[in-house]
């Protein structure tokens, strides 16, 4: 296991757990969904996992040691996150923010290959052609390509997406499954949050779903994609029938009923 | 990319145009060349307003970074006004004006105001592009007031120069001893700001990305606002409030060479003191012999700049509701 939280608890701001004594577990080369309803806590699971939120109590261990131990900079050579914010401030261009994933790597004998890496990220996220453009002029499906690239150009062994499908349309959501696939299959390990549960299940190879505020059950997907899990942590009866895509990977097919 | 060589083209030309200035303004005043007079009054006050001009605009590019609000300014968010209410309470405890001392006093007060309009801006976490604005107005208001009472009720140094020098801003106070008074708080804030600079790019991720992207954001963040507090406070104890300079220059260059912060900070610097140094040969020209604030000369311009300005990130956000 490469990230471990134990007994995590982030209270909210009138006294309500967003995470009561959450206890979650991702292994060296997973590509681990993180799924469950609105408000069950997704966000604030991504948020501690990737040491953006500290919890008010409970550890999270990287690589066998605290999450806290590390500075910010470590953290990031360390881990990359996509969030949900797409706004970028003032007119910076494309390639000004796919760059921006160099910066951890500054002052490191990495830095001797930025270029290298900001052209790769650019070749996988597909956005060569939106480089001279404002960030701010482009449609949330763009932005959201051009974050994913400076997200890959961060070039960390683990790496967070939270919902990078939210804004994407259907073609785009395939093209993302491409990237992510691609990623993955480097050797990276992959944190990806979704509400998509058809999409989701056919991408990763593990599954934390989440309830009300707790984790409802974990472990490779086809052991979690049950129709008695699911209908546990959604609060309402849940039915699902496993397919195959046209490239041969199955997927689990999700209605309430 | 934006291209790098612009920022050297209009680097440079600003430069060029600062030295003409600088030229211009020692020798304004035709018939007197003598020495005297351009070693001990022109000079000092020209290198007062380019300084001014350097610090101003710097404080801007700081404060518009690290708050993530092109309407940032230090007049506009009470910053300066807790400067020259430092230096009205700096000269009342019996400090000399243009000295170190009051400075110090002027960058404490300016600190304390910059931090109250933060905590009284911040909700859920965020600092509100708005209420910041607000804060700072009512900020201001205070400071008037108190210095006027202050003022009026000295019976030293404190009283001899009237609340309108401290909110309209003049050179014509700036000797030998204000120049020696604000350049080391200048020079500390724009070596800080020099280093911050590619941090503050992160920073329009919004703190969680910039967070995510290695930026330790609450001291970045705090060490900027010092900055800005150090650049502002050190022109403001000896010269006043002059505003909109902090809100224009960064704007303009931004539309010239982009966002990029570390260019924007330099250019921005040497167009500031373009800015000052041209403003106040206005001030001192336009109703020759009686000279205008210099404040007032930038405030013509500059508020119908931030009336448009105001007008965009209305429309953008939709409403502040």
């Amino acid at each position: 296991m490469i990230l471990v939280a134990k007994k995590c608890t982030v209270s909210g701001e009138s006294g309500q757990f967003r995470l009561d004594r959450v206890d979650v577990a991702v292994g060296q080369g997973e590509m681990h969904a993180v799924i469950g309803p609105n408000g069950a806590g997704k966000s604030t699971l991504m948020g501690i996992l990737s040491g953006i939120i500290t919890p008010d109590s409970g550890t999270v261990e990287l690589m066998d040691s605290p999450l806290g131990d590390l500075s910010v900079r470590e953290l990031a050579r360390s881990r990359a996150v996509l969030g949900q914010e797409l706004a970028v401030s003032f007119g910076f261009t494309v390639a000004e923010v796919v760059a921006w994933g160099r910066a951890p790597w500054r002052g490191t004998k990495e830095a001797s290959s930025d270029q290298e890496k900001i052209e790769l990220a650019i070749r996988v996220a597909e956005i060569a052609l939106l480089c001279d453009r404002r960030i701010n002029q482009l449609s949330g499906g763009e932005r959201k390509r051009v974050h994913i690239a400076r997200v890959i150009a961060q070039d960390c062994p683990l790496m967070f997406f939270d919902e990078p499908d939210s804004d994407l349309d259907l073609v785009g959501t395939q093209q993302l499954d491409e990237t992510l696939r691609t990623l993955h299959q480097g050797g990276r390990t992959l944190v990806v949050s979704s509400h998509n549960l058809s999409w989701i299940s056919g991408l990763s190879t593990h599954v934390t779903l989440m309830g009300e505020h707790e984790v409802v059950a974990a472990g490779p997907v086809r052991k979690v994609f049950t129709p008695e899990l699911l209908s546990q942590a959604y609060q309402t009866k849940i039915s699902v029938t496993w397919s195959t895509d046209a490239r041969g990977h199955e997927f689990a097919i999700c209605t309430s009923s | 990319m934006k291209n790098p060589g612009r920022s050297w083209i209009v680097g440079i030309a600003l430069f060029i145009t600062l030295s003409v200035l600088i030229a211009v303004s020692l020798n304004f005043g035709a018939a007197s060349t003598d020495s005297v007079v351009i070693w001990n009054i022109r000079l000092p006050r020209t290198i007062a307003a380019t300084l001014v001009g350097v610090g101003l605009a710097s404080a801007g590019v700081l404060l518009q970074g690290s708050l993530r609000n092109p309407l940032a300014d230090p007049a506009l968010v009470g910053v300066s006004a807790g400067a020259a209410l430092g230096a009205v309470l700096g000269a009342a405890i019996g400090l000399p004006f243009n000295s170190i001392g009051v400075t110090s006093v002027a960058v404490v007060t300016s600190s304390i105001a910059m931090a109250f309009v933060l905590w009284v801006s911040r909700s859920n976490g965020r600092i509100e592009v708005v209420t910041v604005l607000l804060s700072g107005i009512a900020v201001s208001a205070f400071g008037a007031a108190a210095m006027s009472i202050i003022i009026n009720s000295a019976s030293n140094a404190a009283g001899t120069r009237s609340v309108s020098f401290w909110t309209t801003g003049s050179f014509s106070l700036s000797n030998w001893s204000g120049v020696n008074a604000m350049w080391p708080a200048i020079a500390i804030g724009m070596v800080l700001a020099f280093f911050l600079a590619p941090s503050l790019d992160l920073l329009a991720l919004g703190d969680e990305g910039a967070h995510a992207s290695g930026v330790a954001v609450s001291r970045v963040r705090a060490l900027a606002l010092l900055a800005a507090v150090l650049l502002t406070a050190a022109g403001v104890a000896v010269v006043g409030v002059i505003a909109f300079v902090g809100l224009v220059v960064p704007h303009a260059v931004r539309l010239v060479i982009g966002p990029s912060h570390r260019q924007l900070l330099v250019v921005s610097a040497v167009g500031g003191a373009v800015v000052l140094l041209l403003a106040d040969t206005i001030a001192r020209l336009a109703l020759s012999p009686i000279e205008i604030p210099v404040g007032s000369v930038t405030a013509i311009v500059g508020a119908p700049v931030f009336f448009v300005m105001l007008g965009r990130a209305r429309n953008r956000q939709g409403g502040w509701a």
